[in-house]
Formats: structure tokens, sequence, C-alpha cells
């Protein structure tokens, strides 16, 4: 039985992380209806500028992540008014063009930081061992922050005005319209929000993985996976999703071996889209 | 649609450019300038193919996929099996629009977004596949010493295909077989159908067109060219390996067909040619080639939605295509 | 008003006739141009190395052409590099080497690292008479059939004998090892080279794993090598980032066994304790081609030089490789009086006396490829303690 904790515990842990990544792709395509291919690269970003808080500016680590989530809320207003918005409704031209975008975002990051990993150091205490079971501190840390991060996304979107705003566009952008609500300012403001997030999985994996230019790609291929899985545009399809994956995921590559760790993903993907393609928890 | 026939100075401007395409290799006898012209060629073979999907309004991902199966089909039947290049061709080509058959059965009925993250999701597993199933696949290293296409007897003597020269007529063989099959297709009774499906789909079903019937058709046609360019390349260039049909090929595909222009023959063909081409010009200046091949990606689409083709419809004032 | 513009035009006519003149002088005494291609990954993750590439050559051509260039018989070349990226894909490589033999018309071209790269472009280099100094793993690229590619730098195949020899040598109790690679070429080979050592040093592998390049999360991974419970856990051929991270996690995860990797798992010490923070790295041990530390002459004199130019250290051994490669094939053009490329290739085999930063500039090989290319280097086991490399031994 104690063979299974591990597993569990570490695929627990890599789907909360997997979540956050998601929550910002599924809200902007919620409200938006575009799948942002650079998602990727304003997490790699929100890593960068936290690192470089972090490292060279001595700011403190949790200081760092907060304006990195700042900084990239800016750059992602200017992204959605100056990129996305002159495009809305040619959803294959805000394809390419958020690829364009993400493949151009990389190679700056290239050009002014060069190739090489870099990590920041931890801010939390070392390893610790609770009942046979490993824990690394700071995905400890990553779970808990992620949580109240996915928390207070949920009470914002069930409480405040923009929130509920948010979700009305997100079901019926005619009607939320017709009632008033400021289309072209909300789509702005859950763009920037998605952005935060995706900031905020950055610096939040930056002590625990490595950063570097080219840690965008993968963890938005993941997300796929999970906002497929959980539902498009379902925010607790998005976190049972995430968990899913993270957990099947841990086993297979546990019981079965690495090369399975990321075809799952993939199968998971096919089988969703073939039975239900509204995945778990979405509506159609 | 013109009942009158073609119009002359249509008819004067396509053979203009036959002629020129069938006596380029001989004027231009840089071999780097011919490898170009092929590859160029083959990507011209994948665009249109794909754009054939898109005009029917499903996104793929998975070209690239196609392109391997293809490749590797031929691969595997001339060096396992002792077929003759000309046998594998066209049984890869097969093999692939097959593939697309039972790929597309299950997914084409997903709408947009859907239906391209299967697509993505499709051609991983098609790439992880080549890579893990070593004995038949030669995994991640691939398979070498890929023959060229054997010689065919030809009065007395004997068509050979190891020089750039002779294997840039095949491709334009191919490319010109594939744009005639695409063009016509679009312009007929069955493209139009096309249109209408991408355009409303619900109310293309409801007036009695076989929605679904005909999403396989254009997408099973769409992969047995896909799939005979993939070992056009295969045979051209000796050795395949997994990782040339990965995801950003076939993303690369798209971005082909979307710069080119969506809908038209010719948008596909402009695409493939503009982006293969731009990377070579700015091959020298190392790390900024993709900061440049990224803004004019970026700079197209924003300022021109219908892709190069839109321009060149409004440059010449719709006239020609 | 036709006489001041006859004047004008006879001036003007004189100008250019004059530059021309100087020109034409000034061509004709100036030296020869030699280019020489480099293809390697200039973007996206691999470009690490693809940079170190051309770093070592910029190196090499720099000191050459500050002497007016290498001779030749009675020319002296200047050299004139050409870099393309690849990608660290093989069609990619396969145009860079159409234009760098077809259009640039080198003779010459250094790289790529991307094993499908080059196993694309010998398509073009080989039939072609181009030399191709390389320094990708993969078995395939040497070959009695290819005698114009020599590889400048040890792959696994001559490194894990000294490295697992050195392990059976000064840690006899390791009796079992689990190996850790990336799912991919270099992975296998360099994997199958280990397995080998192991095997002929008496050491039982008791698992064999791949990872997709990409993962951060070795959790699972780890999860399933704990469980095996293996004396000695090998690193075999991943980049210094993933091994870090692999380092960090194990230990985080109580795996409490000896971690060693192969040369190339640490470039910056510094960074790599960076990543796998100090008291996780602490005893990692590692083989390494290069001694940054080297009292050498040579050595000490082409870091100080690399320090000043590119203001960063010198930790990865491509850059003083691909540096002696160049150096070594001006010298050997040199030595046969002509840049025939059979002539040059001949050479090249029958210089050792040459001493570069790595060593002397030696190939053998015959028994493993059938031919003489591939060149053997220095090679040390280091370890980080208190955070810091230390050299322990020189295996070559």
């Amino acid at each position: 039985m104690e063979q299974l904790f591990q597993p569990l515990i570490n695929g627990l842990m890599a789907g909360f992380i997997y979540v956050l990544v998601a929550l910002g792709l599924t809200l902007v395509f919620s409200i938006m209806g575009i799948i942002n291919f650079a998602h990727g690269e304003i997490y790699m970003l929100g890593a960068f500028v936290t690192y470089i808080l972090t490292v060279s500016y001595r700011v403190n680590f949790f200081l760092s992540m907060v304006i990195a989530m700042g900084v990239m809320i800016l750059l992602g207003l200017l992204i959605e008014r100056i990129i996305f918005r002159p495009l809305r409704g040619h959803q294959l031209n805000i394809l390419v063009i958020s690829l364009g975008l993400a493949i151009l975002l990389q190679n700056l990051a290239l050009i002014a930081w060069g190739p090489d990993d870099v990590s920041i150091p931890s801010p939390y205490p070392e390893a610790i061992e609770v009942l046979g079971i490993n824990l690394s501190m700071e995905r400890l840390a990553a779970v808990v922050i992620a949580a109240i991060l996915i928390t207070g996304l949920h009470l914002f979107l069930q409480f405040s005005r923009s929130g509920r705003a948010m979700r009305a566009v997100s079901q019926d952008p005619e009607a939320a319209s017709l009632q008033g609500v400021p289309i072209e300012r909300i789509e702005s403001l859950s763009f920037g929000l998605g952005c935060a997030l995706a900031a905020a999985a950055g610096g939040l994996i930056g002590p625990i993985f490595v950063i570097s230019p080219f840690i965008g790609t993968v963890p938005v291929m993941k997300a796929f996976v999970v906002i497929i899985l959980g539902g498009l545009g379902s925010i607790p399809g998005a976190v049972l999703g995430g968990i899913i994956l993270g957990v099947t995921e841990s086993f297979s590559a546990t019981f079965v071996g690495a090369i399975f760790q990321d075809m799952i993903g993939f199968f998971i993907i096919l089988l969703v889209l073939i039975l239900k393609p509204s995945g778990l928890l979405g509506y159609e | 649609m013109n009942r009158k026939g073609i119009p002359p100075i249509r008819i004067f401007s396509i053979t203009a450019v036959l002629v020129v395409l069938f006596i380029i290799p001989l004027i231009i006898r840089d071999q780097y300038y011919q490898h170009l012209m092929i590859l160029t060629g083959l990507a011209i073979i994948a665009t249109v193919s794909l754009n054939l999907v898109l005009a029917t309004g499903q996104l793929s991902i998975a070209q690239a996929a196609f392109v391997g199966i293809g490749a590797y089909c031929s691969t595997l039947l001339v060096l396992k099996i002792g077929l003759t290049f000309w046998l594998a061709f066209p049984i890869a080509g097969a093999a692939a629009g097959g593939v697309g058959v039972l790929i597309g059965l299950p997914t084409l009925k997903m709408r947009g977004v859907y239906f391209a993250i299967a697509t993505f999701a499709f051609g991983e597993l098609v790439r992880m596949v080549f890579t893990n199933w070593v004995s038949l696949f030669g995994g991640v290293g691939g398979i070498l010493n890929i023959p060229a296409p054997n010689p065919i007897p030809f009065f007395g003597g004997a068509l050979y295909f190891q020089t750039k020269g002779s294997f840039y007529y095949l491709v334009l063989l191919v490319m010109l077989i594939t744009i005639l099959v695409n063009y016509r297709l679009l312009h007929s009774r069955i493209g139009m159908a096309f249109q209408a499906i991408e355009e409303a789909e619900a109310l293309a079903e409801q007036s009695g067109i076989p929605v679904m019937k005909y999403k396989l058709l254009a997408f099973l046609i769409s992969s047995i060219f896909t799939g005979l360019a993939g070992s056009l390349y295969a045979h051209y260039s000796h050795y395949i390996a997994p990782g040339f049909f990965s995801f950003w090929e076939s993303v690369h595909f798209i971005i082909m067909a979307v710069i080119g222009g969506v809908g038209t023959v010719g948008g596909p063909v402009i695409g493939a040619v503009f982006l293969t081409l731009l990377p070579e010009v700015f091959r020298a200046t190392k790390e900024y080639e993709m900061v440049i091949y990224a803004i004019a990606l970026i700079t197209v689409v924003l300022f021109l939605p219908k892709g190069l083709m839109g321009l060149l419809k409004r440059v010449t004032n719709g006239r020609g295509e | 008003m036709k006489d001041r513009s006859s004047s004008k035009a006879k001036g003007f006519v004189a100008i250019v006739l004059t530059s021309l003149l100087i020109f034409g002088l000034y061509a004709l005494a100036a030296a020869e141009t030699f280019k020489i291609g480099i293809i390697g990954p200039l973007s996206g993750p691999a470009s690490v190395w693809g940079q170190q590439i051309v770093r070592g050559a910029e190196m090499a051509s720099e000191e050459i052409n500050a002497k007016g260039g290498f001779p030749v018989g009675n020319e002296k070349y200047t050299i004139k590099l050409i870099p393309y990226d690849d990608k660290y894909k093989g069609p990619e490589g396969l145009t860079a080497a159409n234009k760098l033999v077809f259009d640039d018309k080198v003779k010459v071209i250094l790289g790529s690292i991307s094993s499908a790269s080059i196993l694309a472009f010998q398509v073009v280099t080989e039939p072609n008479k181009v030399l191709v100094l390389c320094n990708s793993f993969s078995h395939q690229v040497l070959d009695t059939k290819k005698p114009y590619t020599f590889r400048i730098l040890m792959t696994s195949l001559e490194k894990a004998p000294l490295e697992v020899g050195w392990v059976a040598k000064n840690k006899p109790n390791i009796k079992n090892a689990v190996t850790w690679a990336p799912n991919d070429v270099s992975g296998w080979d360099v994997t199958k080279h280990y397995l080998k050592a192991f095997k002929d040093n008496n050491i039982n592998v008791l698992l064999s794993e791949y990872y997709e390049r990409g993962t951060r999360d070795f959790y699972p991974i780890l999860t399933r090598i704990k469980a095996k419970n293996p004396d000695l856990l090998y690193s075999c051929g991943s980049p210094p980032g993933d091994v870090g991270l692999m380092v960090k996690q194990a230990r985080e995860m109580g795996i409490k066994c000896m971690i060693m990797g192969h040369a190339g798992s640490v470039e910056d010490p510094e960074k790599f304790v960076g990543i796998a923070g100090k008291k996780n790295a602490e005893d990692y041990t590692y083989g390494t081609d290069f001694n940054f530390e080297s009292k050498e002459p040579k050595a000490v004199q082409f870091i100080e030089k690399y320090v000043k130019k590119y203001s960063r250290p010198c930790y990865g051994y491509v850059d003083p490789c691909f540096y002696d490669a160049t150096m070594a094939y001006a010298y050997a053009a040199h030595k046969a009086g002509s840049l025939d490329a059979d002539k040059v290739q001949e050479m090249l085999k029958r210089i050792p006396e040459y001493e570069g930063v790595m060593g002397a500039f030696k190939f053998s090989g015959k028994e493993d490829y059938g031919t003489d290319q591939q060149r053997l280097t220095t090679c040390f086991i280091a370890q980080i303690k208190d955070g810091k490399q230390v050299i322990l031994s020189q295996v070559r």
C-alpha cells in the first residue's frame, strides 16, 4: 500500500502545477474563444522576471512573483489589444499569429538571456519525509499557493461584478452585450488575468525546476490535455483534469516506464475527444 | 464559373509558367538552388493538400504525420520487401490515405478546436510509434541509405533519378498533378459543397449535403498526396527519422497555408514558396533568423488577413489565379 | 557648360580607375580567403553547444588570421567562417550543407552536434569530398565508406570504459547500477556503451530508464528507481540542466546511493550546484574532457584569451575541441602542402605530434569503426565537493 502513496503524492503535486498553467488557458478560451499558443511563453517570461528580480536585484521571492504577475498582465493587455483584437472572428489567423508570437517571444528571450538553464535558489527549507513519503517543500508550497490562487479565482468569478460579467460573456456573449456588459473590456481583463496566472505558475515553478527560454513548450502541451479532459472553458474541469493527468502520468511512469509518461497524455486526449468531446465537466 | 472556355490570357500565363518550371533546372545549375526547388515543390504538395481539409472548415495539425507515414511506408517497402520505388510510391500514398480515413472516421464529426486537438494528439502518437517501435521503424535514429528511385527504361536507354535535376522533374510532375486535382475539386460542385460545409455546417447538412462523406473525401485525398510527398522526400534525402515529422512541422504547413491564403489553390502555393525561401534569405543572420521569421509571420497575418493571395488578388484586381 | 561637365566626367572616370587600381593591387596583395562552414544548432535548446562550436572556431580563426593566415604551399589563407543554423534537425542540416557545399563552396565543415543533422548531410559532403569535423555521437557517423568525416570529440564508446573502469577500481563495493538517459538517438547510443562497460566490469544493470526530452519532473521515474535500490545511479547523455534536476530530485526523494554522470553532465559547476542545491550536489561524480583549471600552458593561454574575448568563463569542452580541430586542420593542410581533401584527410591521421588544448591530436578507432577517424582527447574524473569542482584523477 505504501508503494502506492508516493506515486499518488507525486501525481497530485504535478497535477496541481498543470492546473495552474491550464487555468489561464481555459479562462481565455471560455471568454474569448481563442487558443493562445503563446501562453507557454508568458509562463516562461513570468519565470524569467521572477528570476531576474530574485537573483539580480535580491528582491524577496514572493514579492518578485507578484511583480512578475503585474508585468505579465501589462504585456498581456498590450498583446490582446495590438495582436488579438484586430483578428477577432478569424480563428485560423489567431491561431497562426499566436504561434508567431510564441516563436518571437522565445527567440527574443534566447537572444536576451542565452540558452542556458538557470535556477532560482530555493526560498524554502529542505525536503522532508512524512510517514515514509518524501515531500519536497518547494512542491508543497507550490501546491498550497496554487490552491490559494485557484480559490481566489473561483471567488472572483462567483462574487465580484467583473467576475460575474466574465461568466456571462463566456456563456452567451450576445446576451451579455445586450445587458450592457462592456465586452471588449471584459475580454482584455480576462486575457490579462490569464497571463497573470501563467506568470504565477512560471514563478512558482522556478525554484522547483530550471528556467530557460524553452520551458514554455511542454507545459502548454500538458495544459491542452488538461483542458480537453476537463472540458474547454470549465474551471472546475481544469482542476479535475489536471489532477487526473498528473496522477495517471505518475502511475504509468512509475509502474510501466517513463516513455509512457508522455504517451498517456495523448491517449487520454484522443479517448476523451472520441467518447465525450465536451470533457468531464464541460457543457456543450 | 466561366462556361465559355478559358480566357486566352489565362492559357498564355499558365503555359508561360509551365515552360519556366520545366526549363529552370537547366538554367540554374547550382545544386543548392535545385535543392530548394525540390523542397519547395514538396512543401507545395503538402500545403495544397492541407488546404483541401481547411476548405471544409477543419483544422488538421497532423500533416507532418501523414508525410511521415508515406515516407516510412515507402522506405520499408523498398528496403525490407525489395519493391521498386515505382510500386512503393503509390502504395505509400494509399497507406497514408487509408490511415487518414481510419483517423478521420471518429474525429471528423468534431468541430473546430476539438478536431484540431485530436489531430495534434494523433500526430504525436504517430511520431511516438515511429520512435518506440524500433524493430520496424529503426527507432530514434531512423533509417539510413534509402535508395533513389529505380531507373526507368526509356527508349533503349534509361531515366535515372540520382541527380537533383532529374528528381526535380519527378517532384514537379507530382506537384502539378496535385495542384490540378485540387483545383478541379475545389471548383467543382463538390468544391461548392465544401464551401457550404465550411461556412455553415448545420445548414449544409439540412440542405442534403452528405457532410461527413465529403469531409472524409477531402481528408482522404489530402492524406494520399501528403503521403506521396513523404515518399518523395525519403527517396530524395536518403535518410528519415521520427523527429522530421513532429508537431512543429505540421504547424509549419499550417502557417504556410494561412500566410499564403486559405481557400484558393494559389494561396498555399504562394505560402509554401514564400515560407520555404524566406528563412533561406536570412540564413546568414543565425539566431535572428527565427525572430525575423516570427515578425514576418505576425505582420502578414495582422495586415493581410486573406494572406498573400489576398494581396495578389487586390493588386491584380481579381484577375487570374 | 559643356566644358565643365566634360571635365567633371573626366574627373569621375579618373577617380573610378584609381580606386579600381588600388582595390586590384590590394586584392592581389591580400591573402586568399579560405571559407570554413559551420553547421550547428544556433537556436533552440541545443544552441548551448552550437554557440560553443562557433566560439571555438572563432578563437582559432582569429589566431590564425592575426598571423596573416595559415600557409599552404606558396599561399597564405585567411579563414572566413560561415555558420548556418541546423536547429538540431536533419532536414535543416541537409539544406545548410547544400548551401555550404554548392553555393559557398567550402572545403571544410565544422559540426554538427546533432546526429540526425550530420547523418542527413553526409550524403552531400562525402561524395563532394568536403571534410567534416564533427562532434555528433552516433556510431554510424564514422564509417570506412565515409573517409572525409572525422569526429574530434570522444563519445561514450571511448569514455564509458574509462569512467566505469574508474568506478570498478575505486569503488569496489558497487555491485549494481541503474542508467538514466533521454529518449533519443544520443540517449540510446550512449546508454548502450555504458551497458557494455558495466558488463565488462561485472556491474549488474538493474534498469535502464529513458525519458522524453523536455521532462522536468523526474519524481515518477525516481520512485521506480528507488524501488530497485541500486548502488549507483548513472546519467548517460543528458544535458547539465536535466542532470542537475535529477540529482536534486533524487536526493529529495531519499535516494542515498552514489550518483555519477557521463562527461558532459556538468559544464559550469556553479550553475550545476545552483540547480541541484549545494547539499544535494555534494559528492556527485562525473567525467569531464576538459580541465579548466589545468596548468598546462596551452590550456591556460586558451582560457585567458577566451575569457577576455567572450566575457564568460570557459567551462565547456566543445569550445576547446573545435579550437583544436580548426588549428589542427590548418596545420595538416600546411604539412600536406595542399588543400586537396584526400591529401589533408590522410595527413590528419598522421599528426599525433600536434598538441592541442585537449591533448595530442591523435586519431584512432579502427577497431570500432573500421577506420582511424575518431580523436582521442584527455579525460578526467571530477567530483563536486562543497559546491566546487574537484578533479579526482586523469583517466586518459
